[in-house]
């Protein structure tokens, strides 16, 4: 902390230095305040999400220096509090330049959490596992309670050379620490019926960036090598918690360390003949880690199977190679034209690790051997993969009003994965922008999509009675088939220079085709009005309002035993007829988002500027079911459908007030006023064990996380600003 | 606490010494030169005296001349011979940024301007810098403690979409203004789609996001291609910025007998006698919290339970 004051003094005397220069003009402020929050939650943590609302002193320092040579801005906002600010620029005009800056953020999750362990946020964790502490364990009465959050810091700086020169080098310096907790949660035992454990797991990361930087910039040449250094430690690589279903310490390893190099190289070259310019750019980078794998597994009756890991030692290698090449081109006035190309590659070079002869509820079934006793293997895929993307836009300007583009994009992207192994997507774009009438833009572009993949598990699994057989018939929606329609409209009209309106309307549809099980369509509405009016110096008003509708439509296969009882063969093959042990149900996900606001500045008078505005947003989730049919025509099974699925509602007032008293004084308050109301059937009822009774080792512990995230909350603040 | 405040008070201290510094040279400066131009435009000189512009202009307004044009017949005369308006909106935007461009093209940051989407697009550099400070739109945000005016406000003036995201339950602190829009995309120019600064989304995403940087002995697959499989980075109403609730989708790419092709529906939440756990609350990651890698043995890591 000294050697941390030290430099910040040190900084603070170097950016007094042009100071000295006889022409240096210097001009700021500095103001200090009051904040005063009464708000009405049970739990104030999603009011705080991102805020320091705390009651107390509010400040900011601003401070602006020129001269011929010299430059420097100074803005600290929020001193001594979570979310402070702090920016220091200046330099010297092509000569040099620095940065340094501090910017603090916290994250708030829940306030007053609930746990029954002990050494809450560390990591070791604990709680009596004996059978006869099991009814007082799962008495949330008696837990403690503790507040989900952590607090995020970023100090860096930065420094460049160019000393009047193209040339330039550049050094690049942050430090990024997390410390509080988050939350996590683990299952206790092999079953979801097992139950589970929220947790709040140390956060205590720190990742330092450095990078270096130099090149030559000039107006018909750039070329730049950069080299950047990023290191991610966690302080605690392992959680350790008791574990009252398998009766012993359990151990969940967490975040591992890592440490990150890109070498990143560019070109340039502009003023090219029929006015090209040629950009090139290459990276490699390495992500590396070295993770001790846990020797061993807690498991029934307090015993500790070995992992019996190939290696004790994980090896993370991961290397990632890019190259991407872009030429654009002004062959006239009227065409535009870009050809491009971009190659990526992930070659996952980690040791692979492989866990051999487990017992029954840790071998993922992997090589089995009958035994006794019955044992697995657990072999690790190594992923890689690499994407071919190349394309043309071309745009043709009929007019000075009248603009077309089209493009072509095309992505060949190769994997290692079980379900596919290659996708191929072609994008085709046309626009048209037109702006012939003198009080309206309008821009219209349609782009089709075509995705196709191959679909390598069309053979797994022995026949319908095999579980893996449903495989065959499974899609992933982030490879599979699709095609897609986007159609963007936007239209700005300014019938006068104080006066516009904004339409922006955006439809997007997926059609996941030849899918059988898996999301089968998607589809985007989005509507957006914008409004303003008014001269800026007299009184200025802006509304917008926003709606939207996003649908996922999805069809699963329902199975409700492990193996296919006689009454429903065949069960893993979805088009056998329904049972009421094995049906198809299909869903649909929708969610409907409104939201609408106003705002406006008024300079009520030379000496008085009134701000206000009013945020309103509202979203509405639900889920429509059904399930197939029995032969006889009966549904399979009562589906319930979901009426309540992140609903939220929210509000945010504002008014402010600025007293400009003097030309150096300026005095400010407002008030602000925020709601939000959240129902989700997911919450709805929350309980912190689950469930209520009986209470016994597979008993859920819960947090009271996102419990009741609704509040509503008076903001009242004062601020008196000098300035110089 | 005390020490935040301590360092708080020493760092305004120090700005303070500065500030003594500097009021001596204050007491000794003399003024800029007052471009001729200032004898009827005070306010537009006043906006940049203190800026980069401001302070290489000269008593002929060089500088003013360099964006507005040539404005020796204007002089002349100023009442019958105006200056045209370089930067009207109905000009092409290349037209508009060659004016910036005669003296930033050249720049260390404008190095992808050619491909870019802004460009393309018929954005001009007017059409998010504003030189004399002039005033934006009014803000519209919940209360926030930063008196900074925020980078997002002027892309969302074209970025409608985003606005609408930004202002979701779930989100990035963008409103807050503690992650900017330039944090992620280059608006001057990028290689890559939507002009990310990195060569791809999850290059982009671990910049941060180091703790789930890996590598891990287990791998999501789709965690691994594209972080937006799952995620949309500027809102989302489900929580963890997901782009659709949890069991859901989850169930979208994963089918299998028992629970993971099971609907879970309005009955399976904490009502008691129908309480099910691989629905209330997180759902899936109750129990499968490491969904972006484990590095547990056994079916412990492949399954992501630890």
């Amino acid at each position: 902390m000294t050697r941390k004051l030290i430099s910040v003094l040190i900084a603070n005397l170097f950016v007094a230095a042009p100071a000295f220069a006889q022409d240096f003009q210097l001009g700021g402020s500095v103001g200090i305040g009051g904040l005063y929050v009464d708000d009405d939650a049970i739990d104030a943590a999603k009011l705080n999400e991102y805020r320091d609302l705390s009651n107390g002193v509010l400040s900011v320092i601003e401070l602006k220096g020129r001269s011929r040579n010299y430059y420097l801005d100074i803005y600290g906002e929020n001193l001594a509090r979570d979310d402070m600010f702090v920016d220091v620029r200046g330099g010297r005009y092509g000569q040099f330049k620095y940065q340094l800056y501090s910017d603090s953020l916290r994250h708030n999750f829940t306030f007053g959490a609930k746990s029954p362990y002990s050494g809450i946020g560390t990591a070791l964790q604990t709680i009596d596992t004996s059978a006869g502490a099991v009814a007082t364990v799962g008495n949330p009465a008696l837990w403690s309670s503790y507040d989900l959050e952590y607090k995020r810091r970023k100090d860096g700086g930065a420094l460049e050379f160019s000393f009047n020169s193209p040339w330039y080098v550049r050094l690049d310096a942050s430090q990024i620490v997390f410390d509080g907790n988050k939350l996590q949660s683990y299952a206790k035992g092999t079953s979801p019926v097992n139950g589970f454990v929220d947790f709040a797991i140390p956060v205590d990361y720190t990742t330092r960036n450095l990078s270096l930087e130099g090149g030559y910039a000039s107006k018909r040449l750039q070329v730049s090598l950069n080299f950047l250094s990023s290191k991610f430690e966690n302080d605690n690589p392992v959680l350790r918690w008791s574990n009252n279903f398998f009766v012993g310490l359990d151990a969940t390893p967490l975040a591992p360390d890592n440490d990150y190099k890109r070498w990143s190289a560019n070109a340039i070259l502009k003023q090219l003949p029929l006015g090209s310019a040629l950009a090139v750019r290459y990276t490699t980078s390495r992500a590396e880690n070295d993770v001790p794998i846990l020797p061993s597994m807690l498991s029934t009756g307090g015993t500790t199977p070995a992992s019996n890991a190939t290696s004790p030692v994980f090896r993370g290698d991961i290397k990632y190679d890019t190259y991407s090449i872009s030429l654009t081109s002004n062959p006239t006035r009227q065409i535009d034209t870009r050809l491009y190309l971009n190659h990526f590659e992930k070659k996952n070079e980690s040791s692979k690790i492989d866990f051999l002869a487990l017992p029954a509820g840790f071998g993922c079934g992997d090589n089995p051997q009958a035994g006794p006793p019955a044992v697995s293997d657990c072999d690790t895929e190594l992923f890689s993969y690499k994407k071919k993307n190349y394309g043309v836009e071309a745009g043709f300007r009929l007019n000075p009003q009248n603009k077309f583009n089209a493009g072509f994009d095309y992505a060949d992207l190769e994997r290692e994965r079980k379900d596919s192994t290659e996708t191929e997507e072609k994008k085709y774009s046309i626009e048209w922008k037109n702006s012939s009438l003198d009080l309206l833009t309008a821009r219209v572009k349609y782009q089709f999509t075509e995705r196709r993949s191959n679909f390598v598990a069309g053979s797994l699994g022995v026949d319908a009675n095999d579980p893996l057989y449903l495989q065959r018939f499974v899609a992933r929606y982030d490879v599979s088939n699709l095609d897609q329609d986007l159609v963007k409209l936007a239209l700005d009209f300014a019938p006068s220079p104080t006066v516009d309106f904004g339409v922006e309307l955006n439809l997007k549809k997926n059609k996941y085709k030849d899918t059988v099980l898996g999301r089968t369509k998607d589809d985007r509405q989005e509507l957006y009005l914008t409004a303003a009016f008014g001269d800026r110096d007299v009184f200025r008003v802006i509304a917008f309002a926003d709606y939207e509708i996003i649908k996922y439509d999805s069809v699963h296969r329902t199975i409700n035993a492990g193996t296919c009882p006689g009454t429903s063969p065949n069960c893993f093959d979805p088009f056998q007829p329904a049972t009421t042990v094995a049906y198809n149900w299909s869903a649909r996900n929708k969610d409907t988002n409104s939201s609408f606001g106003l705002g406006f500045d008024w300079p009520v008078r030379e000496q008085l500027t009134v701000k206000g505005s009013v945020l309103w947003g509202r979203s509405e989730g639900d889920v429509a079911v059904a399930a197939q049919t029995l032969p006889g025509g009966a549904p399979a099974a009562t589906l319930v459908p979901i009426t309540n699925y992140g609903n939220n509602e929210k509000w945010a007032f504002n008014l402010k007030g600025i007293w400009r008293v003097n030309r150096n004084w300026e005095l400010a308050g407002g008030y602000s006023y925020e709601e939000l109301k959240f129902n989700d059937v997911q919450f709805d009822g929350y309980t912190y064990v689950v469930p209520l009774a009986p209470i016994n080792t597979s008993t859920s512990y819960l947090s009271g996380w996102y419990a009741n995230p609704g509040y509503k909350a008076n903001i009242v603040y004062l601020f008196a600003k000098y300035r110089f | 606490m005390k020490r935040r405040l301590a360092a708080a008070l020493m760092s305004a201290g120090a700005m303070a010494l500065a500030l003594v510094f500097a009021g001596a040279a204050l007491a000794q400066a003399r003024s800029a030169e007052t471009p001729v131009c200032a004898k009827c435009h005070e306010e537009s000189h006043t906006s940049i005296a203190l800026t980069a512009h401001g302070a290489r202009n000269d008593a002929s307004g060089r500088l003013c001349q360099a964006c507005h044009g040539d404005a020796t017949e204007h002089l002349k005369d100023p009442t019958k011979v105006g200056m045209p308006n370089r930067f009207a909106k109905k000009l092409p935007g290349d037209d508009k940024s060659r004016i910036c461009l005669a003296c930033h093209d050249g720049h260390r940051q404008l190095a992808f301007w050619d491909s870019g989407k802004h460009r393309k697009n018929d954005v001009a550099c007017n059409d998010c810098h504003n030189i004399h400070g002039k005033p934006g739109n009014p803000s519209v945000s919940p209360f926030v403690t930063t008196q900074r005016r925020l980078q997002y406000e002027t892309c969302n003036t074209c970025h409608k979409n985003i606005r609408a995201q930004i202002n979701k339950t779930s989100h990035h602190p963008i409103v807050e203004g503690k992650v900017a829009c330039s944090d992620c995309h280059n608006p001057h120019g990028a290689l890559s789609h939507a002009m990310v600064k990195n060569e791809s989304v999850n290059q982009l995403c671990i910049d941060c996001h180091g703790d789930k940087r890996g590598p891990f002995v287990w791998e999501h697959a789709p965690v691994e291609e594209n972080c937006l499989s799952c995620h949309n980075a500027h809102g989302s109403n489900h929580a963890k910025l997901l782009n659709e609730k949890v069991p859901n989708l989850c169930q979208d790419c994963h089918d299998w007998s028992r629970h993971p092709g099971t609907f879970y529906g309005g009955d399976a939440s904490f009502a008691p006698g129908t309480q099910n756990t691989r629905f209330l609350a997180r759902s899936c990651v109750n129990c499968h919290q490491a969904i972006h890698g484990s590095n547990a043995p056994g079916n412990r890591g492949k399954f992501f339970t630890r």
